[in-house]
């Protein structure tokens, strides 16, 4: 058995969730004695899971000690408020998922519950009114939140449409700055050790070994030491989730660069549109069973707003996770560890969850199976509710004009999402729950974005004077277009905020 | 059927019975009936509250529609640091399970994982602890770079006196008292249809509420049965006092159970815990604990001890009365049919107990205390997969697991752990490699240590603050 302090980690693909694993653990671990070598061949190439992010990005960029600007240069970022989802609940449907809370903050009644009743009693414009990234995004406006965040202007999350490849190429330069190992190969073996089954090296197509005490398998969907060495095992969620294929194409903008990203629902899976700085990608996620690999990439090229500027990459896949995501000495993270299609930015979430946990977790000496079974709880919890939320935008549909929208209608839903959905549509109340990346406000952008409706409201609201409401509604309505109305152009604030960016990733870091 | 609303019907007359009439008609719809029957009072219910609340305590008396005054002039509440444990979890063990704002996070390490890995003891840097050891208090200040700024309180209380100021308060505030014993429930198709008083009136309503304590009137013609664990055998002496005590409830174990000092003001509540089946004397009363298998069954929903009745070792009897009433308002029924809100209710409510009771039975774990029944019963009790998980991953590496929304916050738990000897066996490396590690934690102790002298005792405060609230309110 081993019974040795942790002295070198080996991570295995240079993906966007290895350079983040190298670039995470090199800095945490900066004043241990621990080795860190990432393994990548530049044949295998990367599938760069997604360009769309959540807030929580900022926070992993902020503890690197990374400049903002400098990454929103080198990524050729864009600033993102949300994601516009259109045709999901039926046909020439559209709402925005924004990064925050509608209306303002009250200690005495919820803001969509003073809306329902509102709505109820005599009419109120749409919910959206009272959400500044929301009108902000429609008018593709952007500023960073400023000053009070109970005010409206300042109370919204924002995050980043990026290059993810040259965010990966980013947090290399800093990994190997900080004494990362970089090799390049292909890993043609895997030894273990007999008795402990743990992985002890990995062979190279050059014959060169590498051993280590760790590792991190970010070697994408085919998982090369949790699955092909440790036969860890698959939970299958195709049944909920039935996409397995993409088509992904980056074409040119054409218009404003949009400070959102768009997810337009299809007859056998649904697009994406992500602006950056000097293109757009697009991609169509599919399931084989309802559509032709010609079908599905003819619906995405079709569609295409700008000329494509690159050939058109298919990519194949299996909603689900890995059985246990940390298996003897073999961490994963990244698409190893599972694939949830990017309908809401997750992917580079949940590697940045497995970072997170893992430097929390990191074993203390020998690997503990107490830190083991911790990660894995942790991380299922994880995995599971995104799979929910996931699931939400299939179901909460009148839609059923193809094989697929028909597959979700027969759908036997897990008994969590149906509570959800009811307690919901009896009186608009969010099932709440405190571990999961998606807080009441999503649910409640989902839910009511796609015709979840409620039938009555929290009363305890109808205990404000009707005169009280409407200047409180209106109050807040206008003042989040008035606000709108004085921002800038998203594409005009993000040159403006760049002028002085760092050059260099040593620039950065000295400005910090 | 009331104008468009419902009718709501409260029955009781112990503290949880007066807490809600006073919780429901702060938030009901003014379309909403809210009647509160007050039968004769039970003896003792109110004070197995164990009389003292976590810094929540704040919000659940304004939820009440009590301010901070009200409790110090009218309610003769004083200022709570947490509990002090004496002789627990062995004979000249003691603790301070003290209330504390979330553990400052140093150079990216949580402050826990530095002390556990410099094999310090937790309560020297908190400074909740070191007053209520001193015996002193003063409220947090704003500014956040004094280290009592972190320091957090709660309320000891006489629950009848607050019972009595709701009652007097909510008299003309859309509560309807009507005083009477039940004399029977009638039930149909397995909802209540009226409770039918001793004198002949029968009060009709939408929803009830049993508040009966542990007689459960209304549950019990429901036939909602109650899960029991063990038996307690409890007696509550009261006593005047010269000068009140401090900042703290005591609780001592003994070799037949524990007892527990609460200052409040004039005096002091004594508690006696002692087991059930081997306790006869004379004027002790017996309580099971436990819960019902539904706190919400039908249209009859049961607060406060009617619902379960937990040993009262923690703050957790009020904080989960707060939380159910929490709860009950934002899911108050809208018509008849209430299955969503049940089902909701149940089950926020049976996770709130289940963490309350993983808390409470942390208590015994590991203790030393003399093998009499009370404490062979209490150390026999199973040990849940959520509290096994817990005490695993702490004494592992000192990883505070938290499930959703748990009444007890990360630091409540790592303070109970410390206090009941619990040690991690390892640390995180991160801890064990930083360099200025113990100048960082003397520092802080010393903070604390320049601080606490300097802050005025109790009794002093408490009678200096309300001195000026009172001229204050007369001003």
């Amino acid at each position: 058995m081993f019974s040795k302090p942790i002295k070198h980690i080996c991570i295995l693909g240079g993906g966007t969730a290895g350079w983040m694993t190298a670039a995470a653990l090199s800095n945490k671990f900066k004043n241990l004695d621990i080795d860190i070598t990432l393994v990548e061949s530049e044949q295998i190439g990367t599938v760069g899971v997604g360009e769309a992010t959540l807030p929580h990005i900022r926070f992993f960029n902020q503890s690197l000690g990374l400049d903002e600007k400098y990454v929103i240069n080198a990524t050729k970022a864009t600033f993102k408020l949300g994601i516009e989802f259109c045709d999901w609940g039926k046909l020439g449907d559209r709402y925005i998922h924004p990064f925050g809370d509608y209306g303002l903050p009250n200690p005495d009644y919820e803001f969509h519950q003073l809306w329902l009743r509102q709505k109820m009693n005599g009419g109120a414009p749409r919910l959206d009114a009272y959400s500044y990234p929301i009108i902000a995004a429609e008018n593709a406006k952007f500023h960073l939140p400023e000053g009070n965040s109970n005010e409206i202007g300042a109370n919204f999350g924002y995050a980043y449409q990026f290059d993810s490849s040259l965010y990966a190429k980013l947090l290399r330069t800093y990994s190997e700055d900080n004494g990362v190992q970089r090799v390049e190969g292909k890993v043609v073996d895997t030894s273990m050790d007999s008795e402990s089954g743990y992985v002890t090296d990995v062979r190279l197509e050059s014959g060169a070994t590498i051993a280590a005490d760790i590792f991190v398998d970010c070697s994408g969907f085919r998982g090369l030491l949790i699955e092909q060495a440790l036969e860890t095992g698959y939970e299958d969620w195709s049944n909920w989730l039935p996409c397995n294929r993409a088509f992904a194409v980056q074409s040119e903008t054409k218009g404003d660069i949009l400070p959102y990203t768009r997810a337009t629902a299809r007859k056998a899976g649904w697009q994406w549109r992500i602006p950056l700085q000097h293109r757009t990608g697009n991609g169509h996620v599919y399931c084989s069973d309802f559509i032709s690999d010609e079908d599905a990439l003819d619906q995405l090229v079709s569609t295409l707003e700008g000329d494509a500027i690159t050939e058109p990459k298919q990519l194949f896949f299996k909603t689900g996770r890995r059985n246990a995501f940390w298996n003897k000495n073999v961490v994963a993270i990244g698409l190893s560890a599972g694939f949830l299609e990017p309908l809401e930015s997750t992917s580079i979430h949940l590697i940045q969850e497995g970072i997170t946990n893992l430097i929390d977790l990191f074993p203390t000496d020998e690997i503990n199976h107490d830190d083991v079974t911790e990660y894995n709880e942790r991380m299922t919890l994880n995995f599971d509710r995104v799979r929910d939320f996931l699931l939400l935008h299939y179901v909460a549909t009148q839609r059923d004009d193809s094989e697929m929208w028909q597959h979700f209608r027969s759908m036997k839903l897990p008994d969590s999402l149906t509570e959800k959905m009811d307690a919901w549509l009896k009186r608009g109340y969010v099932i709440p729950y405190e571990h999961g990346v998606f807080l009441p406000p999503s649910w409640i952008a989902v839910m009511l974005g796609q015709n979840l409706v409620p039938s009555s409201y929290d009363k305890r609201v109808d205990r404000l004077p009707d005169t009280d409401l409407d200047h409180m509604l209106s109050s807040i309505k206008n003042r989040t277009s008035m606000k709108v109305k004085e921002a800038p152009l998203h594409s005009t604030y993000l040159s403006d905020y760049l002028q002085d960016a760092p050059n260099s990733l040593s620039a950065s870091r000295m400005s910090n | 059927m009331h104008s468009g609303g419902l009718t709501v019907v409260i029955y009781g007359s112990e503290f949880a019975a007066y807490a809600a009439s006073a919780a429901l008609s702060n938030v009901l719809p003014k379309t909403y009936k809210l009647i509160h029957i007050t039968p004769e009072k039970l003896t003792l219910c109110s004070t197995l509250y164990g009389g003292v609340t976590g810094p929540s305590g704040y919000d659940f008396f304004r939820s009440l529609g009590l301010e901070e005054p009200d409790l110090l002039i009218s309610g003769g509440a004083t200022f709570s640091y947490g509990t002090y444990f004496r002789n627990w979890p062995s004979a000249s063990a003691s603790w301070v399970q003290c209330f504390s704002q979330p553990f400052q996070v140093l150079q990216d390490i949580p402050l826990d994982q530095l002390i556990s890995a410099s094999g310090g003891n937790l309560q020297d840097y908190l400074i909740g602890a070191q007053a209520t050891l001193a015996g002193r208090f003063a409220h947090p200040p704003p500014d956040t770079s004094n280290p009592l700024s972190r320091a957090e309180y709660g309320y000891h209380f006489a629950a009848d006196a607050i019972a009595r100021l709701i009652e007097a308060k909510t008299r003309n505030e859309g509560v309807e008292r009507i005083e009477g014993q039940l004399e029977d429930v009638s039930v149909s198709d397995d909802a209540i249809e009226a409770l039918r008083l001793r004198d002949g009136r029968e009060i009709q309503g939408d929803l009830f509420i049993d508040c009966s304590g542990i007689n459960r009137n209304l549950m019990r013609a429901l036939e909602n049965p109650y899960q029991s664990g063990r038996s307690l055998s409890v007696s509550v002496s009261r006593s005047r006092s010269e000068q009140l005590g401090p900042p703290c409830r005591t609780i001592t174990a003994s070799d037949t159970g524990w007892q527990s000092i609460l200052p409040v003001q004039g005096g002091v509540e004594a508690l006696t815990i002692r087991d059930g089946a081997s306790d006869s004397e004379r004027g002790h009363l017996l309580f099971e604990t436990g819960a019902l298998t539904k706190q919400w069954t039908n249209n009859c929903v049961a607060l406060g001890h009617a619902a379960y009745f937990m040993e009262p070792l923690t703050s957790a009897p009020i904080t989960l009365l707060h939380r159910s009433l929490k709860r009950l308002g934002e899911l108050i029924p809208l018509d008849r049919d209430m299955s969503v809100e049940r089902q909701e209710y149940n089950r926020q409510t049976s996770e709130d107990i289940a963490n309350a009771t993983a808390f409470n039975q942390a208590h015994f774990v590991g203790a030393e205390t003399e093998m009499s029944p009370y404490w062979q019963k209490a150390k026999a009790a199973p040990i849940g997969d959520r509290l096994k998980r817990k005490l695993t991953q702490f004494q592992s590496r000192g990883h505070l697991v938290q499930y959703d929304l748990e009444p007890f916050n990360p630091e409540d738990w790592a303070i109970l752990h410390y206090g009941m000897g619990r040690r991690p066996t390892r640390h995180d490396i991160r801890a064990k490699a930083m360099p200025n590690a113990g100048r960082l934690l003397d520092q802080f102790k010393s903070a604390i240590a320049g601080i606490v002298p300097r802050m005025p005792p109790h009794h002093q405060y408490l009678s200096r603050f309300r001195a000026y609230l009172e001229k204050k309110h007369y001003e």
